[in-house]
């Protein structure tokens, strides 16, 4: 019956300040659209780093003397490990052929030779959890160890630098996310604080007749979450319209990217931004509530 | 029904707005606070419905003691205390209707019933034809009136009311003046904080007198106030 009541005022509130609500969600919208510009574009970014990760490889050299049989041995030890994405084997031959393409009309050079000097190799692709530094150079070192592998190689120079450049661009990501998503709690904050306000003296008379703290607080409970969780709607619509824009009429050389396109938020990041929506929704009016309720 | 026992309230450390103040009022009683502008009336009124804690003393209504009174519990002692302001306090947004139902909207009353009670409500008052109106299209005196349905609403033992004609003209004044005396007729104890004089005159009670926060005279005591005790 009470509950009742307060959804029935809410819903009275709502169209007695149509204009400031619509005003307050303006504003939210607008710096939720911010943070939202800001996570497409930060997961674009890990996106193409990702890409690049993928690149991380561990490529083992076999000895010339091994056989289809003990090949055979490798793989099948090489592929039960979980740290292993994809493996390719590249045979002696394929290796040859790889270097005739990329010497094109010098690889005439190749033809005195009167045997491959090449070896055959597996390249390895490690899962995405194990792509780090120390993994990779005890993963070596263990491979080193075989009998059948002659030198184990994985770009130790250029993954030192890639790695460190990741955790910077991790952390920039997190600070400057931060940063946004705190001016959004403010924003949202003042707000919703801004409706409070206007029904200060609403509130007072309500205090006056015997309501209790929780019973007012609901409705504006209410608006305040009502205000920040539809802003956050309105300002994915947009960012989605933004994107959907941009993605058709933009012609980036995406391959630059190593991308395919520009990706939109995934379900998880439109849930948690929908999400920290209401919560700031609800922080808001009840700080800014406690705020306005010494009558 | 209300008793107060050395109620003192300084605001800041040399603002004094009471300073000692010895009281009973019983039951069924009518009694009017007067003095001037500053005299603490209004902090008087507002020690009553927990809206002012006194720095000092004791104040009881219905036996209970309320000077240090838990914030969670001022509700339900508002719950038994009717207030009416000069300025109204009425939600404008609110129909006449709604502004008095609120009352019994917080109790949990059903529905139905709230409909009729507001409606009686509305009746005693003479405004039932007034329930779908918004307070800002109301007259001041009906708007002071439909605070009154507010108040009476809950059937309230005790009725206070701050210069409640403190905007009104004459006429109205003696209207709502009426419906004042006949809540007492019924059993309501009220408190009325008037610098009226000519109001005391015309509708003689107790009246107990403050200046500068020291109550001065009590009609009660002295049996013959600053206006005498004509009834």
């Amino acid at each position: 019956m009470k509950l009742g009541f307060a959804f029935r005022l809410f819903l009275q509130n709502l169209r007695a300040s149509r204009n400031l609500n619509i005003l307050s969600i303006g504003i939210i919208t607008f710096s939720f659209l911010i943070l939202g510009l800001f996570m497409l574009a930060s997961r674009n970014l890990e996106l193409v780093v990702e890409k690049w990760g993928e690149q991380i490889q561990v490529v083992i050299f076999l000895k010339d003397t091994v056989k289809e049989p003990e090949l055979k041995n490798i793989e099948q030890k090489l592929k039960g490990r979980p740290e292993i994405k994809a493996m390719v084997y590249v045979s002696k031959d394929q290796a040859i052929g790889r270097l005739r393409n990329i010497l094109q009309d010098k690889a005439k050079v190749l033809e005195g030779m009167d045997r491959n000097p090449l070896p055959a190799s597996i390249e390895i692709q490690l899962d995405k959890k194990y792509r780090n530094l120390g993994f990779i150079e005890g993963f070596a070192r263990e491979l080193a160890g075989w009998p059948e592998i002659e030198q184990v190689f994985y770009g130790q120079n250029w993954l030192k630098n890639f790695l460190s450049l990741y955790r910077i661009f991790r952390a920039l990501t997190y600070a400057i996310g931060g940063l946004i998503f705190l001016a959004s709690a403010f924003i949202v904050y003042n707000t919703v604080k801004l409706t409070v306000y206007s029904r200060r003296e609403e509130i007072g008379i309500m205090k006056l007749v015997g309501a209790t703290d929780g019973f007012i607080r609901i409705p504006f409970l209410l608006e305040g979450v009502t205000q920040a969780v539809s802003a956050s709607v309105l300002a994915l619509f947009l960012l989605w319209v933004l994107w959907f824009v941009f993605h058709r009429t933009v012609q980036i050389p995406f391959q630059l990217f190593a991308l395919s396109g520009i990706s939109f938020l995934d379900t998880g990041q439109v849930l948690s931004l929908i999400g920290a929506a209401a919560l700031l929704g609800i922080l808001g009016s009840m700080v800014s509530f406690q705020e306005f309720l010494r009558v | 029904m209300i008793e107060l026992y050395h109620v003192s309230k300084q605001y800041e450390r040399d603002i004094v707005a009471l300073s000692d103040i010895n009281l009973k009022i019983k039951k069924g009683e009518f009694s009017y606070i007067t003095g001037p502008s500053g005299a603490g009336k209004t902090t008087f009124l507002k020690m009553l419905f927990a809206a002012e804690r006194p720095s000092s003393g004791q104040i009881l209504i219905a036996g209970r003691n309320i000077s240090r009174i838990k914030p969670r519990d001022i509700p339900y002692l508002r719950r038994q205390i009717g207030v009416v302001f000069q300025d109204f306090k009425l939600i404008n947004h609110w129909t006449v209707f709604q502004n008095v139902a609120f009352v019994l909207e917080i109790l949990g009353t059903q529905r139905k019933d709230i409909r009729r009670t507001v409606l009686q409500t509305l009746k005693r008052v003479q405004l039932h034809h007034r329930a779908d109106s918004y307070p800002q299209k109301c007259s001041g005196g009906e708007q002071q009136r439909v605070a009154i349905a507010r108040a009476l609403i809950n059937q309230p033992q005790i009725l206070l009311a701050d210069e409640p004609t403190g905007n009104l003209d004459p006429e109205i004044t003696d209207e709502i003046m009426k419906l004042f005396v006949e809540i007492n007729d019924r059993g309501t104890t009220v408190l009325f904080a008037t610098h009226d004089r000519n109001l005391i005159k015309v509708y003689p009670k107790r009246v107990i007198s403050l200046k500068s926060g020291w109550l001065i005279s009590d009609s009660e005591e002295t049996g013959s106030g600053e206006f005498g005790r004509l009834s």
